[in-house]
């Protein structure tokens, strides 16, 4: 089956003062229809950067310079903008991190949301604010009525994250990029807006994007995972595959550097010596060189993507040979 | 188990269990209200309960971990401890004296043993000055240090954080959040403090770097014997840090255990669904029973009458809106204390 999104190449860069940062190198991923994928990486890994590329929200400075999104066999990066204006929102949909400076502050809920459904279903005045009342109700919001004639300010940030998902929602995208979704919410709430996402995923039969730092959210919800790492994918896999049996010295470092709430109570927390580099678009070869343990001096080439196991991809030629056995 | 009063704790963070020691800190009935911003009119102005009735006791070289979701309280409590506001009601006593109603003069003097970490090092460090001045400050005003042993006193703290001295003459933004932690921890050591508040110092960082600051306080805490009151919404990095944790709920403690037990007698249902809504790194764990949480916390403004959690509970009885539940050992004598009569009544296994 054809996948529904096709990412080929993908390289964005940032200009600052006439120099050229790569920041997004050569991603190459597919979404399938119904599944959710995952992309895990820290701050400034270039996760976030590749998910505004896919519908073409990038910063002015920043410029795609290579590469394809081809999304049910159209290539996104070639669309104008009038094109693109059809594909947002009603196709595919995205859902931020921050939803204080995605709803605009001066006007109500019911009016951002009845605009949204007018413009891309074509829906009359009436029957759009019966059609938003109804999905605000979906997201479990139980007095929709009231919600629809309120500002955002006036709602908590749980209240405002379901309102930002009713709207992601209110016109069946086909996919919905989610960026760190529940990142600003407390535990409980989380859960409660991590569970829901996921239902309405099965519901609507969606794919869902999702962008996170958060190791456990990505093994309570995806099917499969991309870490990330200095703008590189490092690793591949089904979620399974990515926590039974992480290949890249990256990733295993990274799950057992999080701290849980079962297990061995006495050791020292395994943390990632250093730093992420600076100039990471210098580097030739492996960019997680500095801070491995396994690094021998042939990890400074280039490194491309070996395969591990059925689907599983990990860019390091030491995993790819099966010379990193588990301890 | 002992009484929380004969047990005094290590720095290697183990009980010694017979040692009668006296608690370093005692928080007596502390209560915090904040009025309620841009309500000048009517007789009842109405306040936040951000702190509403909290006993504690904080022992010599012991990490106690407070937990709970924003609103709860947690980060008023630390101000508190470390004497930055008044109470409204309640006292903070320091070994055996009551910094909440010192005058600012004596006050100054013990400041230096309570100090704090925030968790937004980007706006606790003044972007205008060098790590040098930044560090310096505290000790010329305090005077704890001479002026000619200033530098070698900087060179030390930047050691202890492992940060290379050569870095003194950097401006905050010149470093990354992980390193700007380790400046705003320096600038908590530079008076040697007896006791560090830690507000959320992890929260903002990157997974691996999180890991690489709490290995950094636990060593700090060894080497030089402080003491921690360590706030968090994550449960993960307060288990691995703490040795007794305290849950709060608006305004309220709810549960409080040592480590160990809490993590596997959770008693209130508050505290149990804080753990089931921790996402577990294992996905084939994903389909496990646990308690979803309906609803959001209710304001602080007006909290619930009776148990403040009975709105969101799924073990409430009519009981429950009505009788405010004290905090009690689960067995006489016992230091794990739950503020729900219902549960307690049932025994520890209700399952």
């Amino acid at each position: 089956m054809e996948p529904l999104l096709q990412v080929k190449d993908l390289t964005v860069a940032f200009i600052e003062d006439k120099r050229q940062t790569v920041v997004v190198d050569a991603a190459n991923f597919t979404v399938n229809a119904g599944e959710i994928l995952c992309i895990v990486g820290e701050s400034g890994c270039g996760k976030s950067v590749t998910a505004l590329s896919i519908l073409g929200l990038l910063s002015p400075n920043a410029r795609i310079l290579n590469g394809q999104v081809i999304f049910e066999g159209r290539d996104l990066l070639s669309m104008t903008e009038k094109e693109l204006d059809r594909i947002r929102g009603n196709e595919i949909a995205m859902i931020f991190q921050d939803v204080m400076n995605s709803l605009n502050p001066v006007f109500t809920i019911g009016n951002q949301l009845t605009e949204a459904i007018r413009i891309h279903m074509g829906y009359d005045k009436k029957s759009a604010k019966d059609y938003a009342v109804e999905i605000l109700k979906k997201v479990g919001l139980p007095d929709a009525e009231a919600v629809m004639k309120k500002y955002p300010h006036m709602l908590s940030g749980g209240m405002q994250q379901r309102v930002m998902i009713a709207m992601a929602l209110a016109c069946k995208p086909k996919l919905i990029i989610a960026d760190e979704p529940t990142t600003a919410l407390d535990v409980t709430i989380q859960l409660q807006i991590m569970k829901l996402l996921a239902d309405l995923q099965k519901e609507f039969k969606m794919s869902m994007i999702l962008i996170t730092h958060d190791i456990g959210l990505v093994a309570e919800l995806a099917d499969r995972v991309i870490i990330m790492y200095a703008g590189h994918f490092m690793e591949e896999a089904s979620v399974y595959q990515i926590f039974e049996k992480p290949a890249h010295p990256y990733t295993r470092a990274l799950l057992k550097s999080v701290p849980t709430i079962y297990g061995d109570l006495e050791k020292r927390l395994p943390s990632i010596p250093g730093t992420v580099p600076d100039r990471y678009q210098d580097i030739e070869g492996c960019r997680f060189y500095d801070r491995c343990p396994y690094k021998i001096p042939s990890c400074k080439e280039a490194q491309p993507y070996f395969k591990i196991g059925q689907n599983h991809y990990a860019r390091c030629h030491r995993a790819g040979k099966g010379e990193l056995p588990y301890e | 188990m002992n009484n929380t009063d004969s047990k005094k704790f290590s720095f290697n963070g183990k009980f010694q269990e017979n040692q009668h020691i006296n608690p370093l800190i005692i928080v007596e009935g502390l209560k915090k209200f904040y009025p309620v911003k841009g309500q000048v009119l009517g007789r009842n102005k109405p306040v936040i309960h951000a702190v509403d009735g909290v006993d504690l006791e904080i022992y010599e070289g012991e990490t106690l971990g407070i937990v709970g979701e924003s609103g709860c309280g947690k980060s008023t409590v630390g101000r508190q401890i470390v004497a930055l506001e008044r109470p409204t009601t309640g006292r903070i006593l320091y070994r055996g004296e009551d910094i909440s109603h010192m005058p600012v003069s004596k006050l100054r003097k013990i400041r230096t043993d309570l100090q704090m970490v925030f968790q937004d090092s980007t706006s606790s460090l003044n972007p205008r000055k060098q790590v040098y001045e930044i560090l310096a400050a505290p000790m010329l005003y305090h005077k704890t240090v001479k002026k000619e042993n200033i530098d070698n006193e900087i060179d030390r703290l930047l050691d202890l954080v492992g940060l290379p001295k050569a870095m003194k003459y950097r401006y905050p933004h010149e470093f990354s959040g992980g390193q700007r932690q380790r400046i705003g921890i320096a600038k908590a050591l530079s008076l040697n403090p007896k006791v560090i508040v830690c507000d959320e110092p992890v929260s903002a960082l990157d997974v691996s770097v999180q890991a690489q600051i709490l290995n950094l306080l636990k060593e700090l805490q060894e080497e030089l014997k402080l003491t921690y009151v360590f706030i968090a919404h994550g449960l993960g990095a307060v288990r691995y840090i703490s040795n007794r944790i305290a849950i709060m709920y608006l305004g309220r403690i709810v549960e409080i255990a040592d480590t160990k037990e809490l993590f596997e007698n959770p008693v209130h249902p508050y505290t149990k669904a804080l753990f089931d809504a921790s996402p577990l790194p294992v996905p084939t764990l994903r389909d496990r029973k646990r308690i979803i949480l309906k609803g959001e916390i209710p304001s602080a403004i007006s909290p619930p009458q009776g148990c403040r959690f009975h709105t969101r509970c799924p073990y409430a009885l009519e009981s429950c809106t009505t009788n405010d539940p004290m905090l009690l050992p689960v067995k006489p004598g016992s230091s794990h204390k739950v503020a729900c009569p219902v549960l307690l009544a049932k025994g520890e296994n209700h399952d």
